[in-house]
């Protein structure tokens, strides 16, 4: 299984998903004109690393701004990831929000509340 | 194309024509000029927010369209407009009646519900929802209404025989 990595763009998000250590990084923005397209091969990734791995896994996540579509589609990842740790697979995400930035916070409270993950919430 | 026709001193940006991703970062780029950096965490995300869901919409759902870059892309204008701190985002676009009576029934209900209420349909949206297509999960102009607190304000125009969606929404610095 290979790591996916796609760069970052004004209105895509970057991504760093390493299968070795399970560590899975996103950061920045998301409004892709088909979001679909953009999300489709990191849940392809995540169902495969879930299939083939059993290692703890840890998401980062580093959000400026996700539009509505992104949400739904970041909100079903958390979903397949609560899923996964049903079988004993550690899994925590870690959701980065700066001081006084409150709508990235209560983005991140939001979802904490609509899983049983591990969900760090962090000021930066 | 035009991002400079405005006869209103306070218009910030105006902008009238395909609404594409390059477009939306225009905008975001513009908005972020407005603020520094401690004050674009706070109201200069949520306008810049509500600017991207407001064109995204056009570029989705306007009944006018033309192709870019081999996409199919909504027409519509938008403009954002400063009176001494308090902020106004408008768009316009091309409408079809029975589309614009669904719309106003779906603004109608975010504006006359509780944060609560809005939470709550947020939830089901986002796991039961509406599409979980590329177009949006329905629950942008939602979050506009929840996180904004005011009320997003509807209307149409008609010209020659085609009626254009109005939609403004307030925001203030605080």
């Amino acid at each position: 299984m290979d790591n996916l990595l796609i760069a970052k763009t004004k209105s895509t998000l970057g991504v760093d998903f390493r299968v070795e250590g399970g560590v899975l990084n996103i950061e920045g923005s998301s409004y892709p004109e088909n979001t679909r397209d953009f999300f489709d091969p990191l849940i392809a990734w995540i169902n495969k690393f879930m299939l083939e791995e059993t290692a703890p896994l840890t998401l980062n996540c580093k959000i400026d701004y996700l539009n509505s579509s992104s949400i739904k589609f970041l909100s079903d990842i958390f979903d397949k990831l609560s899923n996964y740790s049903k079988f004993g697979v550690g899994i925590t995400v870690n959701w980065y929000y700066k001081k006084n930035d409150e709508d990235i916070l209560e983005m991140g409270e939001d979802l904490k509340e609509d899983t049983n993950l591990t969900f760090n919430l962090i000021e930066m | 194309m035009n991002t400079n026709s405005t006869s209103d001193p306070d218009i910030i940006y105006y902008y009238d024509g395909p609404c594409t991703n390059k477009v939306i970062q225009e905008s975001v780029d513009k908005i972020r000029g407005l603020f520094n950096e401690e004050m674009f965490d706070g109201p200069g995300r949520r306008l810049s927010s509500a600017a991207i869901e407001m064109i995204q919409n056009i570029g989705f759902y306007s009944d006018d369209k033309t192709v870019v870059d081999g996409e199919l892309v909504g027409i519509g204008s938008f403009s954002i407009v400063n009176r001494s701190g308090t902020f106004l985002i408008e768009t316009k676009n091309r409408i079809t009646p029975d589309k614009f009576a669904k719309f106003d029934q779906w603004v109608k209900k975010l504006n006359s519900s509780s944060k609560e209420e809005l939470k709550q349909l947020r939830k089901e949206f986002l796991k039961n929802g509406a599409a979980h297509g590329s177009r949006g999960a329905n629950i942008g102009l939602l979050d506009i209404v929840r996180k904004n607190g005011s009320p997003i304000l509807t209307g149409t125009e008609n010209i020659n025989g085609s009626i254009y969606l109005i939609i403004t929404v307030k925001f203030t610095e605080e």
